[in-house]
């Protein structure tokens, strides 16, 4: 079991936590992202636009 | 139809990642768990580094990945030049931000662990050297993404930027062998089996494990996003196209 009292402790706390700061950050950031794009990509459905920017229906 | 080609079909990707995602990110949660339980509450302190030997159960894979992330890059670059996959370059650019964090964390851990071991925060010997020349490339195939407005052309020209990169991979692994260097040398992945005692070494294992399926976990959401950011392009594009 870790020693919280051992010499250089907060070197080793210190490690731990930019771990967790860095790989959160980068997660919260991809899904963010992705929301993001998602909503636009339904957005886009709901403005009746099709996927080469004609609106539905407006073939000819 | 290979089966390559079969998947790298933007929609079947986008099917078959999200049958996986859900499997990845209960893999990666498990391997974390246990991991971190084996590293910092059953695995030893080391006699000579006492407890700042933990740092290793993140330091290290963060370090692995960083090299990991940066071969799939160049692999995919690869691809992506010579099939002209479009889904080849999307997923060399979406693992770049990954690897960066990763190297960034080999970095900034490996400061904090050479502060007390080697009472500096940092030296300019051959394997730290390397790995921040690592950063730097990955910071620079960014850029070029971000510096180029076609995407076909930044594609092209990041997909250079990562193969031609890629040689400085395999200097980071060696250079310890190579040149003097305060780093110590390779302890797992090294002819004639890791020196590490096994109450460490698993843990260690299953970090590396771990920071790998998180990796693969964050990539397929980072792929998925950039298909749906081209579709949003070439759907702008073709909007501002008929209104004129």
């Amino acid at each position: 079991m870790i020693d919280f009292s051992a010499p250089h402790i907060g070197f080793v706390i210190a490690c731990y936590a930019i771990t967790l700061v860095v790989l959160a950050g980068l997660a919260l950031w991809i899904f963010a992202r992705s929301r993001a794009i998602t909503n636009r990509l339904e957005q886009l459905q709901r403005d009746g636009t099709g996927r080469r920017g004609k609106p539905e229906g407006a073939n000819s | 139809m290979s089966s390559i080609e079969r998947f790298a079909n933007p929609t079947r990707f986008l099917r078959l990642q999200a049958a996986v995602q859900p499997w990845l990110w209960a893999i990666t949660f498990v391997l974390f768990a246990s991991g971190l339980y084996l590293g910092l509450a059953q695995s030893p302190a080391d006699y000579q580094q006492g407890e700042t030997v933990r740092i290793m159960y993140v330091h290290v894979p963060a370090a692995w990945s960083a090299l990991m992330v940066y071969s799939v890059m160049a692999l995919a670059s690869i691809i992506g030049m010579i099939f002209r996959h479009p889904l080849a370059d999307l997923a060399a650019k979406a693992a770049a931000p990954i690897g960066t964090a990763f190297c960034f964390l080999a970095l900034a851990t490996g400061s904090l662990w050479g502060k007390p071991m080697w009472g500096t925060w940092w030296v300019w010997d051959a394997r730290l050297t390397s790995m921040f020349v690592l950063f730097l490339l990955y910071l620079g195939y960014m850029a070029v993404w971000q510096a180029i407005d076609d995407p076909r052309r930044a594609a092209r020209i990041a997909a250079i930027v990562a193969t031609v990169g890629f040689i400085n991979v395999p200097i980071v692994k060696f250079s310890v062998d190579w040149w003097y260097s305060l780093h110590q040398p390779a302890s797992v992945f090294r002819a004639g089996g890791p020196t590490i005692d096994p109450a460490m070494l698993t843990p260690l294992l299953l970090m590396g494990l771990a920071y790998s399926f998180l990796f693969l976990a964050l990539h397929l959401v980072a792929i998925r996003s950039e298909i749906g950011a081209r579709r949003i392009r070439q759907n702008e594009l073709a909007r501002t196209d008929a209104l004129k």
